[in-house]
Protein backbone atom coordinates (compact mmCIF):
# COMPACT_ATOMS: atom_id res chain seq x y z
CA UNK A 1 0.00 0.00 0.00
CA UNK A 2 1.66 3.34 -1.43
CA UNK A 3 1.47 6.39 0.58
CA UNK A 4 -1.42 8.81 -1.14
CA UNK A 5 -1.06 12.88 -0.99
CA UNK A 6 -2.13 15.62 -3.68
CA UNK A 7 -2.99 14.67 -7.36
CA UNK A 8 -0.64 16.93 -8.47
CA UNK A 9 2.67 16.25 -6.55
CA UNK A 10 4.41 13.31 -7.04
CA UNK A 11 5.59 11.42 -3.08
CA UNK A 12 8.76 12.83 -3.21
CA UNK A 13 7.87 16.29 -3.62
CA UNK A 14 5.34 15.75 -0.98
CA UNK A 15 7.84 14.45 1.33
CA UNK A 16 10.16 18.03 -0.30
CA UNK A 17 8.23 20.05 1.08
CA UNK A 18 6.98 18.49 4.90
CA UNK A 19 11.00 19.08 5.28
CA UNK A 20 11.51 22.09 3.60
CA UNK A 21 8.27 23.11 6.05
CA UNK A 22 10.26 21.91 8.79
CA UNK A 23 13.37 23.65 7.79
CA UNK A 24 11.38 27.01 7.47
CA UNK A 25 9.77 26.41 11.11
CA UNK A 26 13.05 25.83 12.45
CA UNK A 27 14.86 28.82 10.50
CA UNK A 28 11.93 30.95 12.53
CA UNK A 29 12.49 29.41 16.33
CA UNK A 30 16.05 30.51 15.45
CA UNK A 31 15.53 33.88 14.37
CA UNK A 32 12.73 34.32 16.92
CA UNK A 33 15.49 33.26 19.96
CA UNK A 34 17.95 35.43 18.44
CA UNK A 35 15.56 38.31 18.29
CA UNK A 36 14.87 37.48 21.94
CA UNK A 37 18.12 37.49 23.03
CA UNK A 38 18.92 40.94 21.09
CA UNK A 39 16.19 42.42 23.18
CA UNK A 40 17.24 41.26 26.36
CA UNK A 41 20.41 42.86 25.94
CA UNK A 42 19.04 46.10 26.42
CA UNK A 43 15.56 45.22 27.96
CA UNK A 44 13.48 47.08 30.44
CA UNK A 45 13.95 44.18 32.40
CA UNK A 46 17.70 44.88 33.22
CA UNK A 47 17.15 48.64 33.50
CA UNK A 48 14.75 47.76 35.50
CA UNK A 49 16.84 46.04 37.78
CA UNK A 50 19.89 47.99 37.54
CA UNK A 51 17.89 50.92 38.54
CA UNK A 52 16.49 49.74 41.54
CA UNK A 53 20.10 48.76 42.57
CA UNK A 54 21.02 51.84 42.43
CA UNK A 55 18.23 53.38 44.31
CA UNK A 56 19.12 51.20 46.67
CA UNK A 57 22.98 52.27 46.95
CA UNK A 58 21.82 55.65 47.16
CA UNK A 59 19.85 55.20 49.76
CA UNK A 60 22.21 53.43 51.88
CA UNK A 61 24.85 56.32 51.09
CA UNK A 62 21.96 58.89 52.39
CA UNK A 63 21.91 56.95 55.57
CA UNK A 64 25.03 57.18 56.42
CA UNK A 65 25.34 61.31 55.69
CA UNK A 66 24.93 63.50 58.99
CA UNK A 67 22.10 66.04 58.46
CA UNK A 68 20.19 66.06 55.64
CA UNK A 69 20.99 65.50 51.85
CA UNK A 70 19.92 65.20 47.78
CA UNK A 71 20.56 62.31 45.53
CA UNK A 72 19.40 62.64 41.74
CA UNK A 73 18.96 59.40 39.86
CA UNK A 74 19.69 57.99 38.06
CA UNK A 75 23.72 59.26 37.60
CA UNK A 76 23.98 57.25 34.47
CA UNK A 77 22.24 59.22 31.90
CA UNK A 78 22.01 56.27 29.25
CA UNK A 79 19.13 55.04 31.24
CA UNK A 80 15.81 56.24 30.45
CA UNK A 81 13.61 55.57 33.25
CA UNK A 82 10.73 57.49 31.63
CA UNK A 83 8.42 54.65 31.61
CA UNK A 84 9.22 53.58 35.53
CA UNK A 85 7.29 53.97 38.31
CA UNK A 86 10.11 54.20 41.12
CA UNK A 87 7.88 53.50 44.57
CA UNK A 88 9.78 53.57 47.66
CA UNK A 89 8.22 51.80 50.81
CA UNK A 90 9.76 51.04 54.08
CA UNK A 91 12.13 48.06 53.57
CA UNK A 92 12.54 47.85 49.66
CA UNK A 93 12.63 50.13 46.61
CA UNK A 94 10.14 49.07 43.81
CA UNK A 95 10.54 49.82 39.87
CA UNK A 96 8.24 48.69 37.40
CA UNK A 97 6.13 49.48 34.07
CA UNK A 98 3.60 47.10 33.87
CA UNK A 99 2.45 47.59 37.75
CA UNK A 100 -0.16 45.58 37.64
CA UNK A 101 2.15 42.89 36.91
CA UNK A 102 3.81 41.47 39.59
CA UNK A 103 6.72 39.41 37.38
CA UNK A 104 7.60 42.24 35.64
CA UNK A 105 8.63 44.46 39.30
CA UNK A 106 11.98 44.95 40.14
CA UNK A 107 12.73 44.76 43.72
CA UNK A 108 15.19 45.27 46.13
CA UNK A 109 15.43 45.34 50.01
CA UNK A 110 17.32 47.43 52.46
CA UNK A 111 17.48 47.57 55.90
CA UNK A 112 16.59 51.63 57.96
CA UNK A 113 18.11 52.31 61.20
CA UNK A 114 15.22 52.57 63.94
CA UNK A 115 13.09 55.84 63.49
CA UNK A 116 13.59 55.84 60.33
CA UNK A 117 11.08 56.03 57.37
CA UNK A 118 11.17 55.37 53.54
CA UNK A 119 8.04 56.77 51.68
CA UNK A 120 7.31 58.00 48.34
CA UNK A 121 6.29 57.45 44.26
CA UNK A 122 7.51 59.06 40.96
CA UNK A 123 5.83 57.97 37.63
CA UNK A 124 7.51 58.46 34.69
CA UNK A 125 10.04 60.98 34.36
CA UNK A 126 13.33 61.49 33.55
CA UNK A 127 15.49 62.63 36.59
CA UNK A 128 13.94 61.51 40.50
CA UNK A 129 15.64 63.00 43.45
CA UNK A 130 15.89 60.85 46.53
CA UNK A 131 15.56 63.41 49.32
CA UNK A 132 17.18 62.56 53.41
CA UNK A 133 15.22 65.42 55.65
CA UNK A 134 16.14 64.26 59.02
CA UNK A 135 14.88 60.64 59.35
CA UNK A 136 12.67 60.35 56.46
CA UNK A 137 14.07 59.43 52.62
CA UNK A 138 11.47 60.77 50.79
CA UNK A 139 11.28 60.06 46.62
CA UNK A 140 10.38 62.83 44.98
CA UNK A 141 9.95 64.16 41.65
CA UNK A 142 12.67 66.77 41.01
CA UNK A 143 10.98 69.49 39.45
CA UNK B 1 20.89 16.02 2.58
CA UNK B 2 18.09 14.90 0.86
CA UNK B 3 19.46 11.58 -0.16
CA UNK B 4 19.97 10.72 3.62
CA UNK B 5 16.54 11.53 4.92
CA UNK B 6 15.32 9.60 2.06
CA UNK B 7 17.80 6.49 3.75
CA UNK B 8 16.48 8.15 7.15
CA UNK B 9 12.77 7.37 5.81
CA UNK B 10 13.41 4.35 3.93
CA UNK B 11 12.09 5.10 0.42
CA UNK B 12 11.08 3.04 -2.05
CA UNK B 13 13.60 3.54 -5.49
CA UNK B 14 10.68 6.17 -7.08
CA UNK B 15 11.55 8.00 -3.81
CA UNK B 16 7.76 6.92 -2.54
CA UNK B 17 7.21 6.63 1.39
CA UNK B 18 4.77 4.22 1.83
CA UNK B 19 2.49 3.80 5.30
CA UNK B 20 5.39 2.17 7.41
CA UNK B 21 7.36 5.41 7.26
CA UNK B 22 4.52 7.70 8.58
CA UNK B 23 5.04 7.27 11.86
CA UNK B 24 8.70 7.81 11.55
CA UNK B 25 7.89 11.27 9.72
CA UNK B 26 5.60 11.81 12.79
CA UNK B 27 7.76 10.26 15.41
CA UNK B 28 10.92 12.29 13.79
CA UNK B 29 8.62 15.90 13.83
CA UNK B 30 7.91 14.86 18.05
CA UNK B 31 11.61 14.70 18.56
CA UNK B 32 12.23 18.00 17.21
CA UNK B 33 9.64 19.68 18.92
CA UNK B 34 10.68 18.04 22.06
CA UNK B 35 13.95 19.26 21.60
CA UNK B 36 13.05 22.53 20.67
CA UNK B 37 10.87 23.35 23.67
CA UNK B 38 13.83 21.93 26.01
CA UNK B 39 16.01 24.38 23.73
CA UNK B 40 13.75 27.34 24.08
CA UNK B 41 13.11 26.41 28.35
CA UNK B 42 17.01 26.25 28.39
CA UNK B 43 17.64 29.67 26.60
CA UNK B 44 14.74 31.27 28.63
CA UNK B 45 16.53 30.14 32.26
CA UNK B 46 19.85 31.43 30.61
CA UNK B 47 18.77 34.66 29.97
CA UNK B 48 17.45 35.14 32.88
CA UNK B 49 20.65 33.89 34.73
CA UNK B 50 22.51 36.51 32.66
CA UNK B 51 20.41 39.53 33.14
CA UNK B 52 20.45 38.94 36.62
CA UNK B 53 24.27 38.56 36.36
CA UNK B 54 24.57 42.06 34.61
CA UNK B 55 21.99 43.62 36.77
CA UNK B 56 24.01 42.71 39.82
CA UNK B 57 26.69 45.00 41.61
CA UNK B 58 29.84 43.71 43.59
CA UNK B 59 29.29 42.31 46.76
CA UNK B 60 32.15 44.53 47.89
CA UNK B 61 30.45 47.64 46.80
CA UNK B 62 27.58 46.84 48.61
CA UNK B 63 28.93 46.16 51.79
CA UNK B 64 30.91 48.88 51.61
CA UNK B 65 28.31 51.45 51.07
CA UNK B 66 26.04 50.07 54.14
CA UNK B 67 28.97 49.38 56.27
CA UNK B 68 29.15 53.13 55.63
CA UNK B 69 27.10 54.15 58.16
CA UNK B 70 28.54 52.56 61.15
CA UNK B 71 31.16 55.23 61.48
CA UNK B 72 29.53 58.27 59.55
CA UNK B 73 25.54 57.90 61.35
CA UNK B 74 24.44 59.26 64.12
CA UNK B 75 22.26 57.10 64.68
CA UNK B 76 24.71 54.03 64.14
CA UNK B 77 28.49 54.63 66.57
CA UNK B 78 29.37 57.91 64.91
CA UNK B 79 30.19 60.53 68.02
CA UNK B 80 27.70 63.74 68.16
CA UNK B 81 28.44 66.99 70.69
CA UNK B 82 26.33 66.79 73.18
CA UNK B 83 25.99 70.54 73.73
CA UNK B 84 26.51 71.46 69.80
CA UNK B 85 24.77 68.60 68.42
CA UNK B 86 27.65 68.17 66.08
CA UNK B 87 28.05 65.01 64.41
CA UNK B 88 31.54 63.42 63.69
CA UNK B 89 31.62 61.45 60.57
CA UNK B 90 34.09 58.60 61.13
CA UNK B 91 34.99 59.17 64.63
CA UNK B 92 33.13 56.52 66.94
CA UNK B 93 32.28 57.12 70.19
CA UNK B 94 33.49 53.83 72.18
CA UNK B 95 30.20 54.60 74.73
CA UNK B 96 27.88 53.77 71.94
CA UNK B 97 29.76 51.19 70.38
CA UNK B 98 27.57 47.70 71.69
CA UNK B 99 25.15 44.77 70.07
CA UNK B 100 22.46 46.53 71.36
CA UNK B 101 22.96 50.02 69.04
CA UNK B 102 23.89 47.81 66.34
CA UNK B 103 20.64 46.33 66.35
CA UNK B 104 18.78 49.87 66.46
CA UNK B 105 21.05 50.87 63.17
CA UNK B 106 21.22 47.79 61.45
CA UNK B 107 18.67 44.47 62.05
CA UNK B 108 17.37 42.47 59.23
CA UNK B 109 15.35 40.01 61.93
CA UNK B 110 14.47 36.66 60.86
CA UNK B 111 14.19 36.67 57.33
CA UNK B 112 17.51 38.05 57.22
CA UNK B 113 19.59 35.23 56.13
CA UNK B 114 19.86 36.87 52.56
CA UNK B 115 20.72 40.27 53.67
CA UNK B 116 24.67 41.64 54.15
CA UNK B 117 25.52 41.41 57.90
CA UNK B 118 28.32 42.55 59.55
CA UNK B 119 31.14 42.25 62.57
CA UNK B 120 32.50 45.51 63.66
CA UNK B 121 36.05 44.67 65.70
CA UNK B 122 38.54 47.78 67.36
CA UNK B 123 41.36 45.16 68.04
CA UNK B 124 42.89 47.54 69.84
CA UNK B 125 39.81 48.03 72.23
CA UNK B 126 38.98 44.33 72.30
CA UNK B 127 35.59 45.09 71.03
CA UNK B 128 33.31 43.32 68.58
CA UNK B 129 29.82 44.13 67.86
CA UNK B 130 27.53 42.27 65.51
CA UNK B 131 24.78 41.60 63.31
CA UNK B 132 21.59 40.10 64.73
CA UNK B 133 21.33 36.34 64.90
CA UNK B 134 22.06 36.26 61.14
CA UNK B 135 25.94 36.58 61.60
CA UNK B 136 27.36 33.16 61.27
CA UNK B 137 31.14 34.31 60.97
CA UNK B 138 30.67 33.47 57.24
CA UNK B 139 33.28 36.31 56.39
CA UNK B 140 33.33 37.08 52.64
CA UNK B 141 35.88 40.10 52.67
CA UNK B 142 37.00 42.84 54.73
CA UNK B 143 37.09 46.47 54.98
CA UNK B 144 39.62 47.97 57.17
CA UNK B 145 39.09 51.63 58.12
CA UNK B 146 41.56 53.90 59.69
CA UNK B 147 39.26 56.16 62.37
CA UNK B 148 38.78 57.93 65.25
CA UNK B 149 37.63 56.88 68.61
CA UNK B 150 36.16 58.68 71.35
CA UNK B 151 36.81 57.35 74.97
CA UNK B 152 36.80 59.60 77.58
CA UNK B 153 36.75 62.63 76.36
CA UNK B 154 40.18 61.74 73.99
CA UNK B 155 40.08 61.49 69.90
CA UNK B 156 42.38 58.32 69.30
CA UNK B 157 43.28 57.56 65.93
CA UNK B 158 42.81 53.38 65.70
CA UNK B 159 41.64 51.11 62.98
CA UNK B 160 38.54 49.51 62.65
CA UNK B 161 38.05 46.23 60.70
CA UNK B 162 34.68 45.55 59.40
CA UNK B 163 33.94 41.39 58.43
CA UNK B 164 31.46 41.16 55.79
CA UNK B 165 29.19 38.04 55.44
CA UNK B 166 27.29 38.36 52.19
CA UNK B 167 24.83 35.49 52.49
CA UNK B 168 24.38 32.20 54.54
Amino acid sequence: MTFRGSLFLSKKAQLGIVFLMGALALLAIVSLIFSIAQKSGDSEEVVKAVFAEEVRLALNSLISVPGDGLIQLPQNEDYNITEFTVSLHNGYVEVCSSCEIDYFTARKGFHLPEDYEARGTVKEQEIICLVKDAKVLRLEDCN
Amino acid sequence: MAPSIFRLFKLNKKGEANDANIPAVMLYYMMASFIIVILIFGFASILTGWQNQVSEFPDELKGEIIALRFSQSVDCFAYSDPVSGKVYPGVIDLEKFKDSRMDTCYFTGVDGQDFFQFELSLPEYKKTVETDNNYRNLIDHTIEKQILVYDEGKFVPTKLFIYVQTRI
